[in-house]
């Protein structure tokens, strides 16, 4: 990585705002969240660099501002601290590409995967019960609200009745009109990531992939390169050339800017193993971003 | 048609081959769960025509498609609609095997959306069946298969490609069908059958993100998804004014992702030279 130093706005909430629309204030948790991951966001940050948000210590030199996503309360707040506001998306490309619909619309990969926006369209993807079976050792479905991040918005369902707390949280993502990702619940046995950024002229850098730790809420826990022997040669084939796909899609989308890809392996209940090559597409910087697009 | 299939059991393309040349009407209207497994064969296997039913009587000629009024006539303007969603997931199937040097996510996309057309059809079979008028009631016109693989490609002596495949089943036809499913939405409910409505419009809605695939893989085949570049994968005698409705369902387009100068495009064809029809 190579440019001048500056300040950033560690808006890791963006998908909160983005879904939301119109004001945004990040909440107490959300900051206190932000400031626990410090130490790894700091891999995004070259020498030089400091954090306007979340607050701490006054700017000393930087000029130039920088965001995790570059939403409108981002942007704010380079410009209240004075900052140069680089050139971002428009707001609703920066949604539309999050939204796991931008994803379905490049095709599910996934047996049995759907995105629904109705719950006669939800219940008739959950009586996929000859799918499920061949897929999920466990059963199990899993539900994602459509602008879901670090493991949140997700829901693990079974395909029997839903409990009232199903009920309650299948209500309440479906009352919002964006839809919901259904797919088996599957079992991941390497997570996976390959990122990149895409120019405001459509070109493309890609980093290397990494590899990822993720906790069982499906939360990101740490990043490492993959090594040879991590994935596949065809695996590593799919993935690159998934990248490449997505971001011309991207850039077609009219968004610029960094992205990461996550991907998986899974493995059948039959033992066999198979790879998904887009699992999410985040439109932002990522915490292995640094470690996919990094000299080290 | 091959009475050998060349593809191992228990993959996805040896799936795709069965439903297709399949002549058993139960396992048309709902096929085996897709296994996981897929083959990747390094050579197309291109299917002519797909195993018809007994109980399905084809017939040559297109037919004017009746008022929805009666349930009769209603009955067989949704087997129309189901021979269609069957036509189209057979399709999706053939893409399957006739392009497998595409990329995989392609072909996965493919298989989702044959699934997707597959559960549309149960929905219309459903229906038919309250209305007293299973599938095999009336007769049926194989009139995609009659086109889409003849004309997925540049000319006749050659092979078919995948993006000529999208420009014609999936910008054309299925974009056309956002046209036709929203009206049919409207005629259904002004007939007073609300659940055909209700099945309509979900699968208007469904197939948004059909239109959508389509249109992201033509541009990744192609490098383009203007109006001309689409008009030039449609062979003769095709052309733009059969890949549309009247009117226009200019939301869902816009949200599949047809650019408004396309749809400006698609609409005012007719006013182009005579003979552009």
């Amino acid at each position: 990585m190579s440019r001048g130093r500056v300040a950033w706005v560690f808006n890791l909430d963006a998908e909160d705002e983005l879904a939301r629309g119109g004001p945004h204030t990040p909440t107490n948790v959300m900051r206190a969240r932000v400031q626990s991951l410090m130490p790894q966001l700091a891999a995004l940050m070259l020498a030089g660099d400091e954090v306007l948000w979340p607050p701490g210590a006054p700017l000393q030199h930087a000029r130039v501002g920088l965001a995790w996503c570059p939403t409108p309360w981002a942007l704010e707040q380079l410009r209240r601290a004075g900052l140069e506001v680089p050139e971002a998306p428009d707001p609703a490309v920066l949604r539309k590409v999050n939204h796991r619909q931008f994803s379905n619309d490049l095709g599910q990969a996934l047996p049995g995967a759907r995105f629904v926006h109705t719950e006669a369209a939800l219940r008739e993807a959950l009586g996929d019960e000859p799918v499920l079976e061949r897929v999920s050792s466990e059963r199990n479905w899993l539900l994602k609200r459509p602008l879901g991040y670090a493991g949140r918005g997700r829901r693990k369902i079974g395909s029997g009745p839903w409990s009232p707390a199903d009920r309650t949280w299948i209500d309440a993502a479906l009352k919002t009109g964006d839809g919901l990702q259904v797919e088996p619940f599957v079992t991941r046995v390497l997570d996976c990531a390959l990122h990149g950024e895409v120019t405001v002229d459509g070109s493309l850098r890609l980093g290397e992939p990494t590899r990822s730790i993720i906790d069982e809420a499906g939360t990101w826990v740490s990043s490492e390169r993959a090594g040879p022997s991590d994935l596949t040669a065809a695996e590593r084939e799919t993935l690159v050339h998934e990248a490449q796909v997505t971001a011309r899609a991207l850039g077609a989308a009219g968004y610029f800017g960094p992205f990461g890809l996550d991907a998986f392996r899974w493995r059948a209940p039959d033992g066999s193993t198979h790879f998904q090559p887009r699992c999410e597409i985040n439109a932002r910087y990522s915490m292995g971003w640094a470690v996919g697009l990094g000299s080290s | 048609m091959s009475a050998q299939p060349p593809l191992p059991a228990g993959t996805v393309e040896r799936w795709a081959w069965d439903f297709i040349c399949s002549t058993d009407l139960a396992q048309k209207l709902a096929p085996p769960p897709p296994p996981t497994q897929w083959s990747h064969p390094s050579e197309p296997h291109l299917i002519a025509a797909p195993g018809r039913p007994p109980q399905l009587v084809a017939r040559e000629k297109k037919k004017k498609t009746p008022k929805v009024q009666l349930t009769a006539r209603r009955a067989e303007v949704i087997h129309t609609f189901l021979h269609h969603e069957l036509q189209a997931a057979e399709l999706m199937a053939w893409a399957i095997l006739a392009f497998p040097s595409t990329p995989v996510s392609f072909r996965r996309g493919l298989l989702s959306l044959c699934r997707d057309e597959i559960r549309h059809l149960q929905l219309y079979r459903d229906h038919l069946e309250t209305l007293g008028h299973p599938f095999g009631t009336f007769t049926v016109n194989d009139w995609f298969w009659k086109r889409v693989p003849a004309s997925s490609r540049a000319d006749a002596d050659q092979a078919p490609t995948a993006a000529h495949f999208l420009a014609r089943l999936g910008i054309a036809f299925e974009g056309a069908n956002l046209d036709h499913g929203a009206r049919y939405t409207a005629a259904f409910a002004a007939a007073g059958d609300a659940r055909a409505a209700e099945i309509q419009a979900q699968i208007v809605e469904e197939e948004v993100p059909h239109a959508a695939f389509a249109l992201h893989w033509f541009r990744e085949l192609t490098g383009d998804v203007a109006f001309e570049t689409w008009r030039q994968y449609l062979p003769a005698p095709i052309s733009p004014a059969m890949a549309r409705g009247t009117p226009l369902n200019v939301e869902a387009r816009l949200k599949a992702g047809f650019a408004p100068e396309f749809l400006d495009a698609l609409a005012g064809w007719d006013a182009g030279p005579a003979g552009q029809k």
